[in-house]
């Protein structure tokens, strides 16, 4: 699966003409932070925004290696790119990835918040501490990322939240409660951040995401529900699997001035996985 | 003797719900600490398996998230979640090995609408939304329905989620189309229905007891037209 090429180069890395008579890229001289940046959707994410002349912050924690990778990669768009490795579990890390930010950039513009784990578990097959786990990693630790970045993200002028979050935020699936309870609260987090935001021109939207093919997904337990979710994507998707830099398009039209008018919106990317 | 335990009796609702189900012929048990493992534990051996679960907590923490101080909204939004995950972890599974039961979410509109005033509640509530609908399509095949009903407005949290932000909760008797706050009366007769075999085959759905204050958006002057004629 490793071969596919996920990732290859966007439209839209050419100069893009703006109504001013200006040409640059769509975010050319952002300042983005992607968690989760080095790995699956988030760099499908990390590396558009690149392309399109972002520079990011990857945050990664399990993978490193793949998250200097993924940095380096990006670095061949010409913009900054670096890894910052941290524990989204642990309250300090959303002031530590904020300072790294600033000190790399010296502003943030872009903040997608794109972690998460799903070890694909049902409520009796959950210990108290995992399922408490999988809520600070898939949904408070975006919460302090947030409150810790208003800050900037409304100095910016034209700051961006974009929030992964998943189609099993809206639709059940019976694959994972823990994780479809993270993302259910995410969508919430979404709407009452994009009302607080208001003021300060910072837009904040969620990508649900479906069916997308990873290398693969952090504590997968593989277990008959891996197969049997796989024999229902392929029922559902005759299409194909979407790809990380499907998600990574709509980020940039999110993180762009073309979506300035957009805000508190969940999109799915899920080649209509789930249609409604 | 059917039996139902209200998880939080220091919910608004809470004392209405209870003299309800003593009505409707429950043994009802309030109260216990979920707020782990041992404590929802201990609860249970309390008062053994039940046939009405209701899950009523409801932490509350006024602050914005891009203003407030998010390690204290998110331990208090997750305070919900884990107690009703607590809650439902422990008396589901003698639910399913007895093959019947019911559990109740007593939850809010806040749970699709924001309150620009209470992140850790709302935030929260839009998890319990998806945990119970996830837990409507596990436990369904054990014959266990799992629903909630969505309380609107009462009086008793007014100041708990005013905002300047937002204009839905202040004025709210002009916002609600129904001219009036919720009472606990009004989520009892939702939780009795819900837990009647009226309700046999409602299975991971919400029930709205709002008076329709969730379409509220923008205010709509009223006027009295009982006198209009048709154009």
């Amino acid at each position: 699966m490793s071969t596919v090429d996920y990732y290859k180069e966007p439209f839209f890395t050419s100069q893009t003409a703006f109504p001013s008579g200006e040409t640059k890229k769509l975010l050319e001289g952002r300042n983005a932070i992607v968690t989760g940046g080095g790995k699956g959707i988030g760099k499908g994410i990390t590396l558009r925004l690149a392309a399109a002349g972002a520079n990011v912050l990857i945050v990664g924690c399990g993978n490193m290696a793949m998250a200097e990778a993924a940095a380096e990669e990006a670095r061949a768009f010409g913009v900054k790119a670096e890894a910052f490795r941290a524990d989204l579990a642990e309250e300090a890390s959303a002031e530590a990835i904020r300072d790294k930010a600033l000190q790399l950039f010296g502003g943030i513009d872009i903040l997608v918040s794109n972690a998460a784990y799903q070890p694909n578990l049902d409520i009796d097959e959950y210990t108290p501490e995992r399922f408490d786990q999988v809520m600070q990693i898939n949904l408070w630790s975006p919460l302090r990322l947030v409150s810790a970045c208003a800050p900037y993200l409304k100095d910016s002028g034209h700051g961006r939240v974009i929030f992964v979050s998943s189609v099993h935020g809206k639709r059940v699936a019976g694959f994972d409660i823990g994780y479809a309870t993270s993302k259910g609260g995410l969508q919430m987090l979404m709407r009452e951040a994009a009302a607080e935001l208001r003021p300060g021109n910072v837009t904040v939207n969620a990508i649900l995401p479906g069916g997308t093919a990873i290398e693969f997904k952090s504590g997968d337990t593989f277990t008959f529900k891996a197969e049997r979710r796989e024999r229902e994507r392929v029922y559902r998707n005759p299409a194909g699997q979407g790809t990380p830099g499907d998600n990574g398009n709509l980020a940039v039209f999110l993180a762009s001035d073309l979506a300035s008018y957009i805000t508190g919106v969940s999109i799915r990317v899920d080649g209509g996985l789930v249609l409604f | 003797m059917r039996t139902a335990l209200i998880t939080d009796p220091t919910h608004p609702a809470a004392e209405a719900i209870a003299k309800r189900l003593r009505e409707d012929g429950y043994t009802v048990y309030e109260g216990g600490d979920f707020t782990t493992a041992q404590g929802a534990g201990e609860a249970f051996s309390r008062t053994g398996a039940v046939d009405a679960l209701i899950i009523s907590g409801h932490e509350e923490y006024r602050g914005l998230i891009s203003q407030g101080d998010a390690n204290a909204i998110a331990r208090a939004g997750n305070a919900n979640i884990m107690a009703a995950f607590h809650a439902a972890r422990q008396y589901g599974l003698p639910m399913m090995q007895q093959g019947r039961g019911s559990v109740i979410f007593l939850t809010s509109p806040h749970s699709m609408k924001p309150t620009c005033a209470n992140a850790a509640y709302s935030v929260s509530q839009g998890a319990l939304a998806m945990m119970m609908k996830e837990l409507a399509l596990y436990y369904g095949h054990y014959g266990i329905r799992v629903n909630s009903v969505s309380l609107g407005a009462m009086k008793e949290e007014e100041e708990m989620f005013f905002s300047e932000l937002a204009g839905g909760e202040y004025d709210a008797e002009t916002k609600i189309p129904l001219s009036r706050r919720a009472t606990g009366e009004d989520a009892a007769g939702a939780v009795s229905f819900l837990l009647s075999e009226d309700a046999a085959f409602v299975n991971g759905d919400t029930l709205s007891v709002d008076g329709g204050h969730f379409y509220y958006y923008f205010d709509r002057p009223y006027s009295d037209k009982k006198g209009a004629t048709l154009a």
